[in-house]
This record gives structure tokens, sequence and C-alpha cells, in this order.
């Protein structure tokens, strides 16, 4: 664009350069021809004099020849001609007086001949009026002969010098101008050769606009291409409303948004109105008037029925541009949302559903915990009070029975607090607090500690950070694995757990590599307990999944709930082991810097 | 006379923990005098006569047909009648809700039925042996699940 600014400035200064070198040409041709003319009139001038002078000498000899026929002869068949001679000087005398007028010199000349003229005429006239008697007289008679004769000569010597006079100063006039007229051509010529010049730098800078604004047209119509392209993909079309005149443009994909084959449609806003859903009418238009008025209306939602009577659900955005010649318009785009729409029916319809599903779990959530719970619970007390009341009444084979339900009762209220645990393990208890892990981890120990004084644990914890965590959801975590360290253990040898830390980065452990996060926390539990064959390393988190089932009372739900409760921290637990050396658990947990 | 027995109350739907509760109080070796009210309505209706006595600890249910043991908690902390009355949650389930909602209302302690008779003496003995004017001068949320 800047180019193209500075190129028009170009041609502009070249343009007007060139209109000033063909005026000035004008000009300065103009000049030259008048110099020429002056040229030949100053030719016509000194050959008018010269004529004029060799005209009125002849007319002096004419005269003279007369003057002499008449002396001689005294006959006025001479005499007469004389007469018309010397009219005849006269008239060429003043023409030379109206021809030398420019030229002082040369009329100062002229004034001297005329002088003579007029005194050889004199002598002339003088002797005609002789009578005859004078004439008798030689003296006389030869006086004025030798008179007229030597003014004859005089004459001639200034009509000669006239002459020459008036060619020199033609001489000189014309050497002047063929000084300047040289220089002409090729004064001319260069001008010429300069013009041409700068017409071929215009003609140039316009074949590279031309060719610039080619490339650009080139590329505006790769940008229409793919901004056709871009409709398509994206459902959405666009169009300029002209208010004024009411007339739409809209872009091909719109029509097929319509439903309509191209440029069916082009009648004004009524037209288009009429293809709007009719719930949505009047909001559009109140809309239309918004989008007239505010610089940045909202986006609006609105129905169409196409022809085949779908309905389809548009999005809209326009905004009102002035043009220069401050016609007013509307550009907008409009997008095809109709399969948001139905996706967002579906999701809302799918979240009710799972609303309801939770809300089911939730009532068998309460079910297990207290219906389920309170036969069990007076089960097993009536068996407590059956056991202490009657122990002495029953024979040893009912005491047998009565120590099997229990058990049984026993398993089912730890399976049934199990599952209840599974179950409450939610992410929606997901409240992530800064806590101490010192202290969740003291707390453990605590509620451990009857198990561990009964089996002499040594348990071995480091100093931890604090980390984000839902803190329950922790406690409960280190129970369980704990607990398990604990549970399997060898016979006959102290059980001892490692609790250590360290902080990851999410590139040196294989299994962090696709996670998010960067960094982690990363707690290791590790005991030299009964250990498992590292191939069940993955099943072991499967819920009721368990290794040890003869020889270890469980439920298969402990490890499930670690990897609920791991997975709600958006952490990983890994597993491994080796039998009869013990086994390592891996956390965990994300964090950021 | 009066002075030398505790006097519990316990409202509980259920005859059999009632049953269980009666005679965990007959085989301890405490002076008390136990009544139970089958519901919360039957309770309070008792609580709301003026001419019948207060009890000194009253063992609640929560889980009742007609009026819950919430609704009654809730009734009896509104009255300074019962200022000096000290309520035991006595629960099948305790969830973290319950124990929340019960602790901010102002019961004394929460007690979750345990599922063997000799633990039931044993928490019984201890809730009743405890004095509940000293004891609720250290009240917190902590200890406010009772726990053996």
């Amino acid at each position: 664009m800047n180019e193209f600014a500075k190129s028009h400035k170009f041609l502009k200064i070249v343009f007007g350069l060139g209109l000033f070198i063909i005026l000035c040409l004008g000009g300065y041709s103009y000049k030259h021809i008048q110099q020429l003319s002056d040229t030949r009139d100053n030719i016509t001038h000194t050959y008018e004099i010269t004529l004029e002078l060799e005209r009125m000498l002849a007319q002096v000899y004419y005269a003279k020849a007369n003057h002499r026929g008449f002396i001689i002869s005294q006959d006025s068949v001479f005499l007469h001609p004389f007469i018309t001679n010397k009219v005849k000087i006269v008239g060429h005398l003043y023409n030379l007086e109206v021809l030398t007028k420019s030229n002082d010199v040369q009329h100062k000349n002229l004034d001297t001949l005329s002088t003579d003229v007029r005194s050889l005429i004199s002598y002339l006239d003088q002797t005609i009026s002789y009578n005859q008697s004078q004439l008798r007289e030689p003296d006389t008679l030869k006086n004025v002969f030798i008179n007229s004769r030597y003014k004859e000569d005089l004459i001639r010597t200034r009509t000669t010098n006239m002459v020459d006079l008036e060619n020199d100063v033609l001489e000189i006039r014309q050497s002047e101008n063929s000084q300047v007229l040289n220089y002409t051509p090729i004064i001319l010529y260069s001008v010429l050769i300069l013009t041409l010049i700068l017409l071929m730098l215009a003609y140039a800078r316009i074949t590279h606009d031309i060719n610039y604004l080619k490339r650009i047209n080139r590329t505006l119509d790769l940008y229409k291409n793919s901004s056709q392209q871009a409709e398509i993909i994206g459902q959405n079309g666009t169009w300029i409303w002209n208010i004024d005149d009411n007339t739409f443009e809209f872009s091909d994909n719109f029509y097929r948004l319509m439903g309509v084959h191209p440029k069916n449609i082009n009648d004004g806003l009524d037209t288009f109105l009429s293809n709007v859903h009719k719930n949505d009418r009047a909001q559009l238009k109140r809309h239309i008037i918004k989008m007239k008025t505010e610089e940045h209306p909202p986006f609006m939602n609105y129905r169409i029925i196409d022809p085949n009577y779908n309905v389809k659900h548009f999005k809209v955005y326009g905004q009102l541009v002035e043009t220069k010649d401050g016609q007013k318009q509307i550009i907008g785009t409009t997008a095809d949302i109709t399969a948001d729409v139905e996706n967002l029916y579906t999701i809302e319809n799918r979240n009710r559903e799972l609303e309801h599903n939770n809300k089911e779990l939730s009532t068998f959530n309460y079910v297990a915990s207290h219906d389920l719970q309170e036969p069990l619970r007076k089960i097993q007390t009536f068996l407590s009070r059956l056991e202490i009341e009657d122990k002495h009444s029953l024979s040893q084979k009912g005491l047998h029975y009565i120590e099997r339900v229990k058990s049984s009762a026993a398993r089912m209220r730890m399976l049934i607090d199990d599952l209840l645990q599974y179950s409450r393990t939610n992410k929606s208890d997901k409240k992530f607090i800064d806590t101490d892990i010192n202290n969740i981890i003291n707390d453990v120990l605590e509620e451990l500690s009857p198990s561990i004084k009964s089996t002499g644990a040594i348990i071995n914890v480091d100093e931890f950070p604090k980390m984000k965590v839902t803190p329950f959801q922790m406690h409960q975590l280190f129970v369980n694995i704990i607990n398990n360290a604990i549970k399997y253990r060898k016979e006959n040898v102290t059980p001892k757990v490692n609790i250590t830390y360290n902080e990851v980065k999410s590139n040196t452990v294989k299994p962090l590599q696709q996670s998010l996060f960067k960094y982690f926390h990363n707690i290791s539990i590790t005991d030299n307990g009964i250990g498992f064959d590292e191939a069940h390393a993955d099943k072991i988190f499967i819920l009721f999944k368990r290794l040890h089932k003869e020889k270890y009372d469980g439920t298969g739900i402990g490890l499930s709930i670690c990897k609920k409760i791991v997975d709600n921290h958006n952490g990983y637990i890994l597993a491994s082991g080796e039998p009869n050396v013990g086994a390592k658990f891996d956390i965990y947990i994300p964090f950021l810097r | 006379m009066a002075e030398n027995y505790v006097k519990i109350a316990l409202a509980d739907d259920d005859p059999d923990d009632r049953l269980f509760f009666k005679e965990a109080f007959e085989e301890l070796k405490i002076k008390s005098k136990v009544s139970t009210f089958n519901d919360g309505d039957t309770l309070m209706s008792y609580l709301n006569n003026e001419n019948n006595e207060i009890p000194d600890l009253l063992f609640l249910d929560l889980n009742m047909p007609r009026k819950s043991g919430l609704e009654c908690l809730v009734e009896i902390k509104s009255n300074d009648r019962f200022n000096d009355l000290a309520i035991a949650i006595y629960s099948t389930s305790a969830t973290e809700e319950d124990i929340e909602y019960t602790f901010v209302k102002g019961a004394n302690i929460y007690i979750k039925k345990p599922n063997d008779f000799n633990i039931l003496k044993k928490t019984l003995s201890q809730v009743v042996t405890t004095n509940w004017q000293f004891a609720n001068n250290g009240l917190n949320r902590d200890n406010f699940l009772l726990r053996l």
C-alpha cells in the first residue's frame, strides 16, 4: 500500500514534469519560428531597399538620358518622360524614407542621398529652363554637366554604400540568428529525449504497479477461495445489508446454509425475515435495530425454517459500517450452529441422566450405610449377647457355629465399609488444600498404632513438604498402604516400612511423560513383606482383585480406593514388587511451580 | 433420693436398639433411670410437658419416622428450659454431613452404634460418667465423634 502511494506520487511528478517540458518546448519553438520569420523579414527588407535604390538609380539615369535628349533635340518628346522620371524618383525616395525608418544610419545616408538627388534634379531643371541662347554658352552648360556628372557619381557611390551597409546589417543579423538557430535542433532533440526518458520511466512504473496490482489481485483471489472454503468447513456465511436501498449481498455459502440455491433470494429484509422462525422474528428485528445503533452489538441466536421445513439454528454477528460515499451497511457473519445446539441438547440430556444416576447412587450409598448396616449390627450384637448369656447352655458345635456366623458377619461388615469408602471417594470432594503431609502421616500412625505395636513394625518417615491435596483422602491413602505393608508381612520377620519423599520431573519417569504437569511429588512406600510377582503389578489396583486370597483376610477394595484417590489428585500410583522380598508403592502427585 | 439417679432418655424407633440400650444399663452398675421413646414426636411431647422431669442425658437416634432426631435437636436447643440437657447423637451411620450438622447444632457427642454388646456397655458407661457441664468447656470438632 505504501509502495503504491509512493508510486502514485511519482507518476504525478513525472506527468507534471512532462507537461512542463512540453509547454517550455512549445514556447521555445514559437520563439524560434518568430526569429526565423524575423530573418526572412530582414532579408525582404534589405532586398526591398536594394531594389528601391536600384530603381531610383535607374530613374536617375533615365532622367539624365531624357534630359540629354531634350537638351540636344529641344523636342518636348523628351521633356514629358523626364517629368515622369522625376515623379518616380520622388516616389522611390518616399518609399526609401519609409523603409529606412527603423535604421538611423541608413536614414541619415538616405537624407544625404536624397539631398544629392534633389540637387542633381535641380541642376537638370536649371538646364531645362535655360533658353536657347543660354544653351549656346558652352561654359554654363559645361558647368552644369560637370556638376551633374559629379553629383551622379556621388549618388552612385552613396547608393552602393547604402546597399553595402544594408547587406552588412543583414549579414550581422543573419549570423546572429544562425547562431541561435544552430542550437535549436540540439536543444529540441535533447528535450525530446528527456521527455521520452520520463515517459519510459512512467511506463516502467505503471507496468510495475500493474504487476503489483495483479499479484495482489491473485492473492485476493486466493483469499476469496480459501475464505469460501473456510465458510463451508466452518458452516458459516457472510452478508452485507445495504440499509438505504434495503438490498442484501450474501456469500454463496450463506445460501447453502439457508438451504436454497445461490442467488435464489435477494429481496429485502422482509423476504429474509419470512424464512426466520416466527417465534424468533420479533427478537431478531429488535436485534437488527441494535446492530444499526450499537458499535459492538452482542451475538444473537435465532432459528430459520429451510425450504424442506427443517429447523436450523443460526448465530449472527453484525456491525454497522459507513462507506466512503455515506451509504450505511451492516456487515455480518452468520454461523449454522444446529449441530452444536443438538449436541448441547444431547449433553444436557446425558447430564440429566448422570445426575439422576448419581442421585440413585447416593440413595444406594445411604441404603448401604444405614439400612444394610443396621440389621448386620443387630446380628452382631445379638451374637455377642448369645455368646455371653448362653455360653454354658450351648453345645461345642453350637459355639463353633456362632464363631462361623460371627466371622461371616464381620466379613460382611468389612465389605460394606470398604465399598462405602470406595463409593465415597468421589471427585466431587475435590477440595485441594495446602496440607502438611507430616501431620497426616502422624495421624495415620496414631490410628494404626494397635497393629504397629502388636507386630513391632518399624516405620521410617522422611520429612515431607506441604502439598495441595484433599486431606482426608490422603489420610485414607496412607492408611490403606501402610496397613497393607503391615498386613502382608513375612512370618517371623519384623515388618519395616520406609516412607520417602522425592521431587521429580515428569520427563524422568516413564508413565508421567504423558501428563500435562511438569513437576511431581513422589511418595515411596517400601516394605519388606511377602511382595508379589511383578507380572501382577497392574492387576492389584483392580476392584475386588486379590493376590493373596488364601492366607490373608481382605476385600480387594483397599488398593482400588488408593488408585481412585490418586486419580482424583491427577496423579499416578505404581506398584512394583518381588516375591518374598517386598513391595514398593510409588505415588506421584503433580504440583505447579 | 432423686439426686442419686442419672436420668437417661432414649429416642429410637428400633425396638431391638431400645432393648440393647435398656439391657446395657441394667448390666452396668450405674444408678440410672432409663426412659425410652419410640419416636421424636412422643419424645418432644413428653419434654414439652412442664410437669415432666427433664432428663440429664438424652440419646437421640437420627433416623426416625414423623420427627427425626435432627428436628428434635434443633427444637431442644432453641428452648432455654433444656439448657442443662446433654445430648448424645446415637446413630447407625456416621456420615461426615451428619456429624458436621449435629455438631454445629449443638449436640454434645456423636456415638456410632457399636456392633458388640460389650462395646456398647463400655461406650454408654463412658458417656454417662462424663460430667457434661465441664466437658463442654473443652468441646471441639475432633473429639466430637466418640472413639473407644
